[in-house]
Order: structure tokens, then C-alpha cells, then sequence
């Protein structure tokens, strides 16, 4: 009985979130959804017009590819450097944990301006690259400029699962292969990799996800040829007032973002049984 | 099954066995503490050998140089003959049982045990064959399609060792491999062990904290103390004529008596000559070290009596259950501190009149009638008295 009333006290503490998120997210993506099946008339009308608008599509398959891009791109920077940090120690660890989280403390706004005055033709990154031969690299109004700047903005939500998953994997294990026989390169192949797929899918699926929704940093950094669905979004709302148009994208990205989800969970599962939870850490 | 024959008819497996010798090997940490100090040690072939000592011993870091996990930083390490001391792990062939097993988690048993067995240049048929043999040896037949969650710490054991001599290494090695399980599966994987090593007939390396283990599995039990090798040899000889107040302390239990020397095979203490075996030092300070089982009741003493030294009767009676034991050379007067009933003896917790406390474990056919705060005598013949030498406080701290 006192389970019972503890439990009523429970959801009454749950209430408050629950409300803001029933208000200001799930009415409106319901909303939108629907207005996007039942307006001009109901039936995939919509639907039907975005495939085979040829810009809407275009625009579609260039987030996906730039969404891929950026998730590539921050894991490959991000493995070697959660990896780094997982070795160290205390001390070192905090100070690699600070500077990946220095970015959150200034606005998204703010680094997306700045990233705008390193990409200039005259700027630093320009001149860089002039000195080492490349001259005449467009960065600025391209989508070199918005996956380099996008790039550095997701960097932390790669890393940090990434270091999450691999501070949980117990180095005895490569020892273990070591003593076996196992080089280096093949301990890491067939014990460590294996065992951090979880924390490379979590910050794939983090960092693809966050890259469909991007908006402001290819609105200022990209130029208007080259825009992302959420400037699409965006140009429909505001100017156009098309939000059944905008809906039906919203959904699109909305399917595609659930069925990837769905994915690489399954992949997960299927590659490392009990990794997730087990890590092979329970010395005692 | 099949497969077995199969199994025979291969040509002669390499070298299931090889010694392991250690060549003065220290190992200075980067801290600057010393973990193994000029460690020089012999396996033979084929030996149970474990390491006992405390933690901080250095056991687990000489096993460590051995595997190859830690570099020493100055001796010599040789696995079968061959010089390993530069060799990383990967380049040694020897099995390793880890504490809590590394057994990697995303693989199968099967998978776990055929791992060692990659990149030997073995057909197809020969692994599986020797991962049958394997799980056969540790009897989990049937249980190669589970992962290691989803199999008992015990079992979990067995995996771990069959992953480790799968590959047929010349030696084995074992970090504290029972630690993780209850008691009574310690005792049964005991038992296995030591059948599983008369079987592959590979050389056992095992380091252990627990002296019940080393008595227990060993050929031979090294003892470490603060890095060093204090003490080399057979269980009963570590047991029955222990080298040092250490090897006496920390393998069972002990009754030490200390005083001066007085000449081979006597000791002063107190009053009293005690006398023991003459084979230790003959001056200087020493300690007459007795096992509990070994000590016998021989008599109550009244408030005022005081036993004989020269062994003669000591003034009251002496108890009927004590009749075989009228001949004790020894005789010292205690007092019952503490009695506890363990079913196969009974332990009997005395104080001797120097102020240090005691054991006697006695049958429990016709127990003497002794009480709490009782005094008594205690006797036991010189040779099974141990002569220890008692180091110099200031020597014991460095």
C-alpha cells in the first residue's frame, strides 16, 4: 500500500516534465504531422510532391551525405583521442575532458561567428592551407566550410560516449590476448574495437542524428546553393507559410532518424552480446 | 568425438613443458618503490610451483616479469632454455590464468578458447578438435555455445584454463586464480587443478595469498616477504622447519618462544632452558617456534607450582589425558586464554608468562577437563621445536 501512494508521489514529481514536453513537443509534432497528411486535402499529396520535387530531394540526399560526412569525420578524430584519454591518468584525463567541453561553454552562435572570421579567404585557416599549397580553397559559402565548422561543434558528443564506453573496458582483456599470442594490432582488432562498438554507435547515432538538424551553422557558414534541410524547413515556415510542406519533411527526417535508431541498436546487440552493460568489468 | 583419433595421429604436439629461471631479477617501479628484489629462482619442468606471500609482496609482480607484463629493470628471465627477459607477451608461449579471468565477453567459450589458437599455422579440423579436447579436460562439454555471462564463476574458471593450455604452452601461469569463488568451490577447483596439471603435465606457476593453496597443490612453495625470495621449498618443509619468524607466522600458526641462545639446540627463555632442534644458529637472540598440533597438555599447575625445566614432574597433577605425553622434553607453564570447539580438534588459546599468546590443538577422544583461566603445562619434544633467528629491530626496518 505504501509502494502504491510512493509510486502516486512519483509520477506527481514526473508531472511537470511530462507536461512541458506533452505542450511544446509532442502536440506539435503531432500537429505538424498531421496538417502535413490533411492539408491541401487529405491523402500523401505532400508526400507525393516532395519526391519528386527535384530541389527537395537534392536537398534531402546532400544533408544525408553531409550528416554522414561530419559523423565520419568527428569519429575518426574522436576514437584515437577518447582512446588517449582513457589511458591516462586522473590528472590528464580531467584536462582532455575540459578542453573537449570548452566548447559548450560559449554559444553555438557565438563559435559559428567566430568559425565565419577563421574561414574568411584572408582568414587563418585560408592561409594555412596557402602555405601548404592549396591555394584558392573556397571555405567560406561552401560545404567544405560547414562540415569543417560542424565538425568541431558535434566533436563532444562523439567523444564523450566513445570515452564513456572505453573506460569501462578492462585492459586485462588485452593483456589476456597478449599472452595468447595476439599482436598488437590484432588484440585491438578483435578485443578493444569490438568492445567499443557500442560507444562508436552511441556517438555516431548522436552526432548523425544532431548533424539532419542543423541550421544555423550552414545558414552562416554555407551559402543558400548549398543548403541543408533545415534551412528548407526553415525558408518553407517563414516565407512560404508551406507547414504542411514543412511537415511532411519534419516526418521524413523524423522515419529516417527512428529507423537508424532502430538499426544500429540491432547491429549493436547482434555484434557484441552483453558488451553494453558488461565491458568485462567486474574486478573486484 | 570423431575427431580424437584425428587428434592422435598428428604429429607429437611441441614441448608441453619447459623450466622457468629467474636470473637476479629486481623490478624498481617508477616511484622508486622496489616491488622484486633480486629474485633467483629454478622451476623444473613439469614443477607446481607457487609464490606465497602477503600483498605487497612482490609474487604477483614476479609472475608479472615472467609473463612479460612488467620489464624487469635489471636480471634475467628464461622460459624452456630460452632467454625471454626482451620478449614482449606475445612472443613468450606461455599460458596465463588471470585473477578475474579476462574472458572477453563478446566472444562464445568456444570462441574464447580457440583464440590462442589462431596464427599457429593449425588446420581447421585440429582446432576444433583441441577446443573438444579443451572443454573435455575441464569437463564443460556441451557448454562452448555460451558466452562467459552466462556461465557460473566456476565455470568461468574452467574456461579461463582451458583458453590458457589449449595452445599447449610450456608453462602456466596463475594470478590468485580462486580468489573470486566461495569456499567450497576453492576446495573443489583445488582438486581440479591438480588433476588438470598431472594430466597436461605443463609447469604450474601459481601465486597465492592463501598458505592453505600453496600447502595443499605445491611442489614446492616459494615464500616472498618486502620483494625478496625468504624461503624455498617443499610444503612440509616450509611448514615443519620454517627458516624465519616470517615463514613461521605466515604459513599456520605458531607458538614462539624467544630468548637467547644458550649453544645449539638451547634456548634461554626465561628461567627456563627449552630445548630444540640443533641445526640453527647457537647465539644470539633466537625464537623456538612450536605448532599448535604439536603441543600437548600435560599437567595443570597450581597457583604457586612451578613447572621444572629440567624436565621433571612438575608439581600437580597431570592428567590422565596426558599420560602418553609424560615425556615431553619441553615444559612450560600457561594460562587458558580461550577454548573453541572446530568438531576435528579443539583449539586452546593460552598465555605463556612472558605475555605472548599461544595455540595447542588437541584430539577430542577423552578432551582434558581444562576451564578458562585454568593454569597449565604445556610440553613438546625438541624436535619439533624450530630455531629461528629474531632480527635486530633496527634490521627489520630496513
Amino acid at each position: 500500500m505504501s509502494s502504491a501512494r510512493s509510486r502516486g508521489w512519483a509520477v506527481l514529481l514526473l508531472l511537470p516534465a511530462l507536461v512541458v514536453v506533452l505542450v511544446f513537443f509532442v502536440y506539435p509534432v503531432f500537429a505538424l504531422s498531421a496538417r502535413s497528411f490533411l492539408e491541401p486535402t487529405p491523402g500523401f499529396s505532400q508526400y507525393v510532391d516532395l519526391v519528386t520535387n527535384e530541389t527537395t530531394v537534392t536537398i534531402l540526399v546532400r544533408t544525408l551525405v553531409v550528416a554522414l560526412l561530419v559523423t565520419v569525420v568527428t569519429l575518426l578524430l574522436a576514437y584515437p583521442y577518447a582512446y588517449l584519454m582513457s589511458l591516462f591518468g586522473p590528472g590528464m584525463r580531467t584536462f582532455l575532458l575540459f578542453l573537449v567541453l570548452l566548447p559548450f561553454w560559449s554559444s553555438l552562435m557565438a563559435r559559428t561567428f567566430a568559425w565565419i572570421v577563421l574561414l574568411q579567404p584572408s582568414g587563418p585557416v585560408a592561409g594555412f592551407l596557402g602555405f601548404l599549397g592549396l591555394d584558392g580553397v573556397k571555405l567560406l559559402g561552401s560545404q567544405l566550410g560547414v562540415t569543417i565548422a560542424m565538425t568541431q561543434v558535434l566533436l563532444p558528443f562523439m567523444v564523450l560516449p566513445l570515452f564513456n564506453t572505453m573506460t569501462g573496458i578492462d585492459r586485462r582483456l588485452l593483456s589476456a590476448a597478449h599472452s595468447m599470442g595476439a599482436s598488437r594490432f590484432r588484440a585491438f582488432r578483435t578485443v578493444y574495437l569490438p568492445l567499443s562498438v557500442p560507444g562508436v554507435a552511441a556517438g555516431s547515432v548522436l552526432v548523425f542524428i544532431l548533424s539532419l538538424g542543423f541550421w544555423v551553422t550552414p545558414r552562416l557558414i554555407g551559402s543558400p546553393q548549398q543548403s541543408l534541410v533545415g534551412q528548407l524547413i526553415e525558408t518553407k515556415v517563414g516565407k512560404l507559410l508551406d507547414f504542411p510542406g514543412a511537415g511532411a519533411i519534419s516526418v521524413v527526417l523524423l522515419v529516417i532518424t527512428v529507423v537508424l535508431l532502430l538499426a544500429v541498436g540491432g547491429g549493436v546487440r547482434a555484434l557484441v552480446p552483453g558488451a553494453k552493460t558488461d565491458g568485462g568489468r567486474d574486478d573486484g | 568425438m570423431t575427431d580424437r583419433s584425428a587428434t592422435a595421429a598428428q604429429p607429437a604436439p611441441t614441448t608441453r613443458t619447459g623450466g622457468v629461471r629467474l636470473d637476479r631479477v629486481t623490478k624498481r617501479f617508477r616511484s622508486g618503490t622496489i616491488g622484486v628484489d633480486d629474485v633467483s629462482l629454478t622451476v623444473e619442468p613439469g614443477e607446481f610451483v607457487t609464490f606465497l606471500g602477503p600483498s605487497g609482496s612482490g609474487k604477483t609482480t614476479t609472475l608479472n616479469t615472467i609473463a612479460g607484463f612488467a620489464k624487469p629493470s635489471s636480471g634475467r628471465i628464461e622460459i624452456a632454455g630460452a632467454d625471454v627477459t626482451a620478449l614482449p607477451p606475445s612472443k613468450r608461449n606461455l599460458g596465463v590464468v588471470f585473477q578475474n579471468y579476462a574472458l572477453f565477453p563478446h566472444m562464445t567459450v568456444r570462441e574464447n578458447i580457440a583464440f590462442g589458437l589462431h596464427g599457429r599455422g593449425l588446420s581447421k579440423a585440429e582446432i576444433g578438435a583441441r577446443i573438444e579436447e579443451s572443454l573435455a579436460m575441464v569437463r564443460l562439454d556441451g557448454l562452448g555455445d555460451r558466452t562467459p555471462k552466462q556461465i557460473s564463476g566456476g565455470q568461468q574458471q574452467r574456461v579461463a584454463l582451458a583458453r590458457a593450455l589449449v595452445y599447449r604452452p610450456p608453462v602456466l601461469l596463475m594470478d590468485e586464480p580462486l580468489g573470486a569463488l566461495d569456499k567450497a568451490l576453492r576446495d573443489r577447483m583445488q582438486v581440479e587443478i591438480s588433476r588438470i596439471h598431472r594430466e597436461v603435465g605443463t609447469t604450474f606457476l601459481f601465486v597465492t595469498h592463501d598458505q592453505g593453496e600453496a600447502l595443499g597443490l605445491s611442489d614446492r612453495i616459494v615464500l616472498f616477504d618486502r620483494g625478496r625470495v625468504v624461503q624455498v621449498g617443499t610444503p612440509a618443509e616450509l611448514y615443519e622447519r620454517p627458516a624465519s619468524l616470517f615463514a613461521a607466522e605466515f604459513l599456520g600458526e605458531s607458538n614462539v618462544f624467544r630468548g637467547e641462545l644458550a649453544g645449539p639446540g638451547a634456548l634461554r627463555f626465561g628461567e627456563q632452558t627449552l630445548r630444540c632442534m640443533g641445526d640453527g644458529p647457537a647465539s644470539g637472540s633466537a625464537a623456538v617456534v612450536v605448532r599448535p598440533e604439536r603441543l600437548r597438555l600435560v599437567g595443570t599447575a597450581d597457583a604457586s607450582g612451578r613447572a621444572d625445566a629440567s624436565g621433571g614432574a612438575a608439581r600437580g597433577a597431570i592428567d590422565p589425558a596426558a599420560r602418553g605425553a609424560a615425556g615431553a622434553e619441553n615444559r612450560v607453564e600457561a594460562r587458558v586464554v580461550n577454548i573453541a570447539y572446530f568438531g576435528a580438534f579443539r583449539r586452546v588459546t593460552l598465555r605463556y608468562a612472558d605475555g605472548s599468546s599461544g595455540l595447542l590443538h588437541d584430539g577430542v577422544d577423552a578432551p582434558a577437563p581444562i576451564a578458562l583461566g585454568d593454569p597449565v603445562v604445556v610440553g613438546w619434544d625438541a624436535e619439533h621445536a624450530v630455531v629461528v633467528p629474531v632480527p635486530a629491530p633496527a634490521e627489520h626496518a630496513a
